[in-house]
């Protein structure tokens, strides 16, 4: 369950994960919830990817050595990634939940004030090996606008961290994050809580004999998971992206200095800035019939025709990103969608809850692109600060893996609607 | 199978020690035989196929298989078919990855630069600068309507006449050559084979060419598709076989540097106004500029490190012969 409030958006996750059977716990002595993240400006939305990191110390129990068979050997459900010894008769574990959350560019005034901050958390081990999790999460650095004035947008990407259903009577409840295995794409947020209320009577009766309540911990007050503290945390793994690009090499930048006449960037900017420029959303509609050109990726702007009623055409980038392939449904569609279909909707409100809650007005989110061509001695993090994008919009937008970028090479800069307006 | 079919198999069964023939494929024609797989070459021109068989004389060695083929039981090269004539080579079905593969194609390639050579086979083409220039002119003379387009290539423009002016610079002094490198029109890759470790590289039956273009177009589409690492080792197994003298690294990065992929992309404009089909998307003009600026650093860093290209001693404007 998940609550928009002013600059923030609340949720809570209950979580179980498992030591093996052969690691069990006597005590968990430690624990810490952090997040690690990364956020990365599309044309669109920003979306927030990483995973939150649990950590943890714990006194491990006697191994039963009557587990002979092979449904003992291996933990039933969901196990720690890792767990290592200390030396000191006590085992660390380490266990990731990927987050993959989508949210309208128009909602983040700042990318600089955008946290993911856990607001509490809670644990439990029972069993020896089953370990309940449960935290309050927000993100904040949201702008808050009307949410009856929110029109939902397609779903950005497959493993986007599922909050369920929105109750906005209940200022704060429980929502089920996704679970690690759901990655796969063909698994419906909906069939995830059910199977995992299934799991636990089912390990209640097998395990029935052997429980004994353990020790409980409010985690809050020994983790790093304040927000005061998750903030400068919280930074350095948005920049985390921006580590490779400061490894990029520019050993031949000089080599070609002396061989190339410089090229007008500059120039480049001021034509692209008035009219070479993308509209990412598109209505199907609207495609031009009249040419029998194949779409491109830059879509010039008619003149004389408004900004919000121009067609725009479709990307043909060779991996586009999930967003954009998505983004060919119009808000007015899927409204009547909406009206029509029941349960479809139902589904995707719930898998779309953030993305719902945090859309904008369509004609906002309407990007703009510049290129231009990268001169000796640029980085990505000059072409940065120097076109105030951030550099995770430059990897995303250009498909660059890594921040290597030489002289000549030619970089589409993305430019939100907003952005140009400001500039103006 | 077809009465032609026949007569050239009995013909092949006739001439070639083959116990057994059996058509596996047509075009190319592959045939099965108890000593495997065989490639049937069909020659029109026969002075195409003494260029050939001149050619490969001069690149045999024992580094790899060079259009290996066989003898007919009279110890000739060819069997004579009426106005046609038939030469058979073995066909390794086994292609080369570049990928853990970068000596043994190195090893090739430098036999090839140094032992393929021959007077070109093409004209000089016009000087880059202009055809981008004149071009540029044509295009805006017809008023481009595809806006997307136009806007790149002005964009780029200036930047391609920079590329254009430097390409021209590194070909200047190797116009009036006698003597260059040459390769198949159609080579590629794909006219690498293996058994094991062996190496089987076609020379097939095309025109010779300019081979640092070819060579240049080789490297590109490798670095497309293959990481960077891989073409890394390449270049650097290259450099060990001291494969780039200066002519071949100048002509090399010339290739890279002429802007083609934007002369494509305007042409490719100008024949969409004209109503003529010549799909070319910016994206993929795109593709190739950029590829073609790493592929140029990553030369100039394996090969600048001891002045290996565009400063080593020169084979000089007249080229070699080195057969």
């Amino acid at each position: 369950m998940s609550q928009s409030s002013n600059d923030r958006l609340q949720f809570s996750i209950n979580e179980s994960v498992w030591l093996r059977n052969d690691a069990p716990a006597e005590e968990i002595l430690s624990m810490a919830l952090e997040p690690d993240i990364t956020v990365e400006e599309n044309w669109n939305d920003v979306t927030i990817k990483g995973f939150l990191r649990l950590t943890g110390e714990y006194k491990p129990a006697e191994v039963s050595n009557t587990t002979g068979d092979a449904d003992h050997n291996s933990a039933p459900f969901r196990t720690i990634d890792e767990i290592m010894d200390t030396g000191n008769g006590t085992d660390t574990l380490e266990h990731h939940f990927p987050i993959d959350i989508t949210i309208p560019a128009d909602r983040v005034p700042n990318l600089e004030d955008l946290f993911v901050v856990i607001d509490s958390f809670d644990y439990e081990l029972s069993e020896h090996r089953h370990i309940q999790l449960q935290a309050d999460i927000a993100i904040t650095g949201l702008t808050n606008t009307n949410p009856g004035d929110r029109t939902e947008k397609p779903k950005a990407q497959a493993p986007i961290e599922q909050p369920v259903a929105p109750q906005p009577e209940a200022p704060k409840e429980t929502v089920p994050t996704k679970k690690p295995e759901a990655k796969a794409p063909t698994k419906k947020p909906e069939a995830k809580a059910p199977a995992k209320k299934e799991e636990k009577p089912a390990k209640a009766e097998k395990k029935a004999a052997e429980t004994k309540p353990e020790t409980k911990k409010s985690a809050a007050d020994k983790t790093p998971s304040s927000k005061a503290e998750e903030k400068p945390a919280q930074k350095d793994a948005a920049k985390k992206p921006l580590n490779p690009a400061t490894k990029s090499k520019r050993t031949l930048g000089d080599d070609l200095t002396g061989e190339f006449e410089e090229m007008p960037t500059d120039q480049l900017n001021d034509e692209a800035d008035a009219d070479f420029q993308y509209e990412a959303f598109r209505k199907p509609e609207d495609e031009p019939q009249e040419s029998g050109a194949p779409l491109v990726a830059f879509k010039g702007q008619s003149s004389g025709r408004s900004e919000a009623a121009a067609p725009s055409a479709q990307p043909t980038s060779p991996a586009p990103t999930p967003a954009a392939q998505n983004e060919e449904k119009t808000s007015e569609t899927e409204s009547a969608q909406d009206e029509s279909t029941g349960k479809e909707k139902k589904a995707d409100a719930t898998s779309l809850f953030l993305t719902k809650m945090l859309a904008g007005d369509e004609a906002e989110q309407k990007t703009r692109v510049k290129i231009c061509i990268v001169q000796s001695g640029d980085s990505l993090e000059k072409i940065s600060e120097r076109y105030h994008v951030p550099v995770t919009s430059l990897l995303r937008k250009n498909d660059l893996t890594s921040g290597d970028i030489e002289a000549g090479e030619l970089l589409y800069i993305p430019k939100t609607a907003k952005a140009a307006q400001d500039d103006k | 199978m077809t009465n032609e079919q026949g007569v050239l198999l009995s013909a092949l069964q006739a001439n070639y020690y083959f116990g057994q023939l059996r058509v596996v494929q047509e075009r190319p024609l592959l045939v099965e035989t108890e000593r495997g797989r065989k490639k049937i070459r069909i020659w029109q021109n026969e002075a195409l196929l003494k260029l050939h068989l001149k050619w490969r004389e001069r690149l045999i060695n024992d580094d790899f298989f060079i259009d290996r083929m066989y003898v007919t039981r009279s110890g000739l090269p060819s069997v004579r078919m009426g106005s046609l004539s038939v030469t058979c080579h073995d066909a390794p079905s086994e292609p080369v990855q570049l990928d853990g593969n970068e000596a043994l194609l190195a090893t090739a390639l430098t036999r090839l630069v140094q032992y393929s050579r021959d007077v070109p086979a093409e004209e000089v083409p016009n000087s880059a600068s202009v055809r981008v220039r004149s071009l540029y002119e044509q295009a805006k003379q017809i008023g481009f309507q595809d806006h997307d387009t136009w806007k790149m290539v002005s964009s780029c423009f200036s930047s391609a006449c920079a590329r254009a002016e430097e390409a021209d610079r590194l070909r200047e002094p190797y116009q009036n050559r006698r003597s260059a490198f040459i390769l198949p029109e159609d080579f590629s890759l794909q006219s690498c084979t293996a058994i094991f470790d062996t190496l089987f590289l076609e020379l097939g039956q095309s025109r010779p060419v300019d081979g640092c273009r070819l060579l240049a177009r080789f490297f590109l589409a490798e670095s497309m598709d293959h990481r960077k690492q891989s073409m890394n080792n390449l270049f650097q197994a290259l450099k060990d076989q001291k494969l780039f003298d200066r002519e071949t690294a100048d002509l090399l990065q010339a290739e890279w540097l002429e802007p083609g992929e934007w002369m494509r992309l305007l042409e490719s404009g100008i024949n969409r106004e004209q109503m003529q089909s010549d799909p070319f998307s910016i994206e993929e003009f795109k593709q190739i500029w950029d590829q073609k600026i790493k592929l140029i650093h990553l030369f100039k860093s394996v090969f600048a490190q001891s002045g290996d290209a565009g400063g080593g001693a020169a084979r000089g404007a007249e080229g070699q012969q080195s057969d």
